[in-house]
């Protein structure tokens, strides 16, 4: 008589070697319990797809020390799913060459498996608390990671992915809790982040294909911006009339990576620079040099106008009249309000963030002067009701 | 350019720094001296030099203007500001250096004191147009 206990169809399964196909990964849980994978989920394998042309490509251009990609690397490898085998369900994945499932170009196929080993090297890694999330970012080239960060945000709670089941292999496990970690270490090595933002300068290409625009800032390397059908036309207007000097400001959301805007993925409003406009005054200020008024005399700091810049664009609103400025002596800015028959003007000091206002009104007794600490939000709001009534003043 | 002869009356000219102009318009501080200067605004007496020959003086001496204005010792003493012809005195200013003294301000009452009167020089030097400007 037999005692041995029979062996279940799933255990058969995971006795099964899968090692002719790319990649066999096991999937668990409710959905996958009749042995297949629900059409819902197939869009997110396609981020491991993904991650592996990601890695392929960092690691040709690593070896060779080339600039430029070839143009038909990507176009070299497919990831087909040949069949979905039980257990619960294992993904049967082979890595061919598009259309004609024959193997995959023997210069690829070595940085395949390369990309292959990485990929579930980070998700081994993942499941191991000694390791640094630094170092788990090391195993991947940054896009690669990105990319498998997305990975997995279909799982539900008790579903998992099994990359290497099967006899005398530790399982890799890949879960919402590995998707929730890989995204922690992509933002936190990355240093990526999103942020609302104003840009100023000019547009000098537009891309209907690509649907982008790049735009020149006062400061810095061009930037792509998303282009959508909404603020098509401000645009087209904006790179007609760029070789004139035109800038624009927009403001939208941008993908920064170590505080550096990397993109803008959507932006919000176009319009052309106002006369006046804060930014572009205070950039024109940038580069005075010392002895700007005399000898000694020291110019406004870049720091100092980068905060102005970021200050008046965060509490200033766009209706109210913009201010003349220029540089003071004590190497921070004078802002001048003239406003019907009166004027007011703030100075702003660097290096402690606080200005001086010097209003408009002759009341000796209630002296028309304040120091303000633009540090506060409320000096910031106080200043633009004090502009509001000046206008109001002047429409009587 | 501009270049205007007003020999009628003695005026007193007024280099305008670049920075001092944004967007066409001349700031207050171009009239109001800080300590950095002791609180005096530095002007030439046109009755000694052109605003012409001033302008080009002053640019090659390192110096920075966009043009010249001019204000008036009137304009001077209706703001209680005197006068000092110190480049009659001085031996290391050229002879037309005319010094408008500012009182050293106390307080924000005296700060705002200056820029009125800084504001009064600039709206009458506006006013007049320009002396001279390239």
């Amino acid at each position: 008589m037999d005692h041995q206990p029979h062996s279940t169809d799933e255990e058969k399964e995971i006795q099964k070697d899968y090692s002719d196909y790319f990649l066999a990964p096991k999937f668990k849980g409710t959905r996958f319990e009749q042995h297949g994978i629900p059409f819902s989920f197939l869009k997110d394998l396609e981020h491991i797809e993904k991650t592996l042309f990601e890695a392929i490509k960092a690691f040709y251009l690593e070896d060779t020390k080339k600039k430029r990609l070839p143009f038909n690397l990507e176009q070299s490898v497919s990831l087909v799913l040949k069949g979905i085998d039980k257990g619960s369900a294992v993904a049967l994945i082979q890595a061919e060459r598009p259309y004609s499932a024959t193997p995959v170009d023997p210069i690829v196929k070595p940085l395949l498996d390369r990309a292959k080993n990485g990929m579930i090297s980070v998700v081994k890694a993942t499941q191991d608390p000694t390791i640094s999330d630094d170092d788990i970012a090391k195993l991947l080239p940054p896009k690669a990671l990105e990319m498998l960060s997305r990975f997995g945000k279909g799982f539900g709670e008790n579903e998992q992915l099994d990359f290497t089941h099967g006899p005398r292999k530790k399982p890799v496990v890949f879960n919402k809790k590995t998707q929730e970690k890989l995204t922690q270490v992509f933002v936190k090595t990355s240093r990526e982040s999103f942020k609302e933002i104003i840009l100023r300068g000019g547009i000098y290409e537009v891309s209907q294909t690509q649907k982008c625009f790049y735009i020149k800032p006062l400061k810095g390397a061009a930037i792509k911006c998303a282009l959508k059908r909404n603020i098509n036309d401000p645009v087209t207007e904006a790179l007609r009339h760029y070789l004139d000097g035109e800038k624009v400001k927009i403001c939208g959301v941008a993908r920064l990576k170590h505080g550096h805007i990397k993109e803008v993925i959507e932006v919000m409003s176009i319009s052309p620079l106002k006369p006046r406009d804060i930014g572009q005054r205070l950039f024109e200020l940038r580069n005075r040099k010392k002895g700007w008024l005399g000898p000694d005399s020291i110019p406004p700091s870049e720091s100092g106008l980068d905060w102005l810049v970021e200050q008046f664009d965060k509490y200033y609103p766009e209706n109210l009249p913009l201010p003349y400025l220029a540089p003071s002596e004590t190497n921070g800015i004078i802002a001048e309000w003239p406003i019907g028959e009166n004027e007011a003007s703030v100075e702003f000091f660097f290096e402690t963030r606080k200005g001086e206002w010097l209003g408009y009104r002759d009341d000796f007794e209630n002296d028309d002067c304040k120091e303000l600490d633009f540090n506060l939000p409320d000096s910031w709001f106080w200043l633009v009701d004090e502009i509001k009534e000046m206008e109001r003043v002047a429409s009587k | 350019m501009i270049s205007v002869n007003k020999p009628e009356e003695n005026f007193l000219l007024r280099q305008i720094h670049p920075d001092f102009f944004p967007d066409g318009r001349v700031q207050s501080s171009a009239f109001n001296p800080t300590s950095r200067h002791q609180y005096r605004l530095s002007t030439n007496n046109n009755s000694m030099i052109s605003a012409h020959e001033a302008f080009s003086r002053h640019l090659e001496n390192g110096g920075l203007t966009i043009g010249v204005l001019g204000i008036t010792e009137q304009d001077c003493s209706k703001n209680d500001l005197t006068i000092d012809h110190d480049g009659l005195t001085e031996q290391d200013i050229p002879d037309d250096h005319v010094s408008v003294v500012f009182p050293e301000p106390i307080g924000n009452a005296g700060k705002r004191q200056n820029k009125r009167m800084a504001e009064s020089l600039r709206d009458e030097a506006v006013a007049r147009d320009w002396f001279y400007k390239p």
